[in-house]
């Protein structure tokens, strides 16, 4: 894992705490509806992970100023386009799931992503993808009897 | 007490149960060999897909897989000093050079002896320490155990060292996780926000796939890694009972390694790794010749190899006994017993012996089965692992996690959940927010909240109830000693640094 002791922009542990205290801020305004009893966990929790987040961004501030403190700043991306592919890849697999079927999507994205992502044998690609698309359908239809989203050409 | 351990032989002795022991450990060895891929991911993955079989063939395949990829991370780390696993670091110390100078099979077949002897020490040491300490837990009530829950949160986020802040958060995050759905006892909703899915909680599969095995998915699709495997191809490997001989004289490592290994793996927390990095500084303070460690001396490896091996079944000690995962793969496996309706702690030996104690068994004949899978079949097949290209074992993956989740409840929300904890749990990694804390959390935050309203409900509110006991009272003491001793020991250590600057 990349680590720097500088860099552009807000820092990382900033920006998370920062959004943990308004999410854990947003979910604590739901306690006062609950019994006694079942909010005092989530307030605790809650309270706790706020009081915890406020650590983290003082440790930012203070290790700007001072050496004794330390907050490392770690690189997220190894490489931002690939990553945002990656989600546009999932987002797309998932939203082809329920639209095409299960099997359909498995033997058509596979294959694409491998290829998008760097591997450019398309004999291999295609064999892989037979055996992997194969070996599912048989495991999950034969075997297991499960319903998976179902096929558009069957429906 | 061990009659029950006995009982269990004929049913692991089966044929569906040994050959998903035999599956699991063949399953394990590869995924351990290739770098990034976890045993925890492994099992994470493989949990959905065991919700139809019987639970001793599910829960085989789950200590193959462990016992395997224990060993497999020790093959990249051997033949490209890339280790498969954080466990076989130590192992690349003296292994990469061995591999360097034409004996990486033997090499290997070290790696493999040294984790099969580890792995059966420390499943004996879980056959033998598992029962009676689950017999004195069944005494325990809903005080007692409330605290045991707390013991567990406590130690292990205290034992990560690291951020401590992090591990913190890591584990109130997973504690409030287990807060969602239907309160048990007062029938209220918590933070459901209208799903109907939501109300018998998240579960915990859901929630280790998306934390353990979509991370590691993203990375192996992110990363351009160009492995190369030229070293693989020279390996050199002769019969393993060949050069069984030669590997006697480490009879003394191997001991000392597996009391390690199996001592580090009772520790909640500590892990693998930790485990074999003590080991091997020990073994190379007592050898005669601690110049030749680094440039291919094969105790480094048999030291390492053992130790993380020592600690696999020994960290599901705790785990069984208590419900106190000390390792995320223990915490997986958890969640792989909760999943058939085994709710681990003292009453999973009394009211499933058989299930329990074949586990045990199980863990034995997976540890063996390494010299024969490993070792002797097919230590140059399994080094062609390494090959497989990395953007199609991403794509793979990530669609064998959507089905396992999607089939356990036939529904796209669990997938739409699973995912979002796998984003989490890929920014939670990279920020170095430690994800073991997250599953404990989840485990044991609603299993203390049950047992401490159960507690004060029989106190009758009252909360000195809580601490009313001797074994409550021995139980916060060691609470209280877990989290103060690394508090005092980083002051003392800051006070003698200013001493000395």
């Amino acid at each position: 894992m990349k680590q720097t002791t500088s860099g552009q922009g807000p820092h990382p542990d900033l920006i998370t705490g920062i959004a943990i205290i308004v999410v854990a801020g947003f979910l604590l305004l739901r306690t006062p509806d609950m019994p006694t009893m079942s909010s005092l966990l989530p307030i605790t929790m809650l309270s706790t992970l706020i009081g915890l987040s406020v650590l983290m961004i003082l440790r930012v501030f203070a290790a700007t100023r001072s050496e004794r403190f330390k907050a490392p700043r770690h690189q997220i991306f190894e490489n931002l386009p690939r990553f945002l592919g990656i989600v546009v890849a999932i987002g797309l697999y998932v939203v082809s799931v329920s639209l095409i079927g299960f099997y359909t999507t498995t033997a058509v994205m596979v294959p694409l992503v491998a290829w998008s992502f760097g591997y450019r044998d398309i004999k291999r690609l295609l064999l892989a993808d037979l055996i992997f698309t194969g070996g599912l359908a048989i495991i999950f239809a034969l075997l297991m009897g499960q319903d998976l989203p179902t096929e558009f050409f069957i429906r | 007490m061990y009659g029950s351990l006995i009982d269990a032989l004929p049913a692991v002795l089966s044929l569906g149960n040994f050959a998903a022991v035999v599956l699991g450990v063949i399953t394990g060895i590869c995924i351990g060999a290739l770098p990034g891929l976890s045993a925890t991911m492994a099992i994470s993955v493989l949990i959905p897909f065991t919700f139809g079989m019987d639970p001793l063939v599910a829960l085989g395949m789950m200590a193959g897989i462990y016992n395997g990829a224990m060993y497999g991370g020790a093959i990249p780390a051997v033949l490209l000093r890339i280790p498969g696993t954080p466990a076989a670091v130590a192992t690349s110390f003296d292994g990469y050079p061995m591999a360097q100078q034409g004996r990486g099979g033997y090499a290997l077949q070290v790696s493999v002896v040294s984790s099969a002897i580890g792995g059966i020490v420390s499943a004996i040491v879980l056959m033998l320490l598992a029962p009676p300490l689950a017999k004195v837990t069944l005494l325990f009530g809903p005080s007692e155990v409330f605290w045991v829950a707390v013991f567990g949160l406590s130690a292990i986020v205290f034992l990560l060292g690291g951020d401590v802040l992090k591990g913190l958060l890591s584990a109130c995050f997973g504690v409030f996780v287990s807060l969602v759905g239907l309160d048990s006892i007062s029938g209220y909703d918590r933070y459901t926000f209208g799903h109907l899915e939501l109300l018998d909680g998240i579960n915990i599969v859901v929630l280790l796939v998306g934390l353990y095995a979509i991370p590691p998915a993203i990375a192996l699709l992110e990363e351009v890694v160009d492995v190369d495997t030229s070293t693989a191809k020279k390996l050199n490997t002769t019969s393993l009972w060949k050069a069984f001989p030669s590997m006697l004289r480490f009879w003394k490592t191997w001991l000392r390694s597996s009391v390690i290994g199996v001592f580090v793996g009772i520790l909640p927390g500590a892990g693998g790794s930790m485990a074999a990095f003590l080991s091997y500084n020990e073994a190379r303070r007592a050898s005669s010749n601690p110049e030749d460690w680094g440039k291919g001396e094969p105790e480094g490896v048999a030291a390492s190899e053992t130790a993380n091996n020592a600690d696999t079944a020994s960290a599901l000690i705790p785990a069984l006994t208590l419900g106190i995962p000390g390792t995320a793969v223990a915490a997986v496996m958890l969640g792989g017993l909760m999943i058939h309706g085994l709710q681990p702690g003292p009453m999973l030996f009394r009211d499933n012996p058989g299930i329990v104690f074949g586990f045990m068994w199980q863990f034995l004949f997976a540890a063996i089965l390494l010299i024969v899978l490993g070792g002797a079949l097919a230590t140059n097949s399994f080094a062609q692992v390494l090959r497989l290209p990395r953007p199609l074992l991403g794509a793979f993956i990530i669609t064998l996690v959507l089905v396992g989740v999607y089939s356990i409840n036939g529904r796209m929300f669990d997938v739409y959940l699973m995912l979002g904890f796998g984003f989490i749990g890929y920014f939670m990694d990279k920020l170095k927010f430690p994800l073991p804390p997250v599953v404990l959390g989840l485990i044991l935050g609603g299993f203390a909240e049950q047992n401490l309203r159960l507690a004060l409900r029989i106190g009758g509110g009252d909360w000195t109830a809580l601490a009313a006991n001797t074994t409550s009272k021995v139980l916060i003491a060691m609470i209280l000693l877990v989290i103060l001793t690394p508090l005092f020991s980083r002051l003392s250590r800051r006070k003698k640094s200013e001493s000395t600057a």
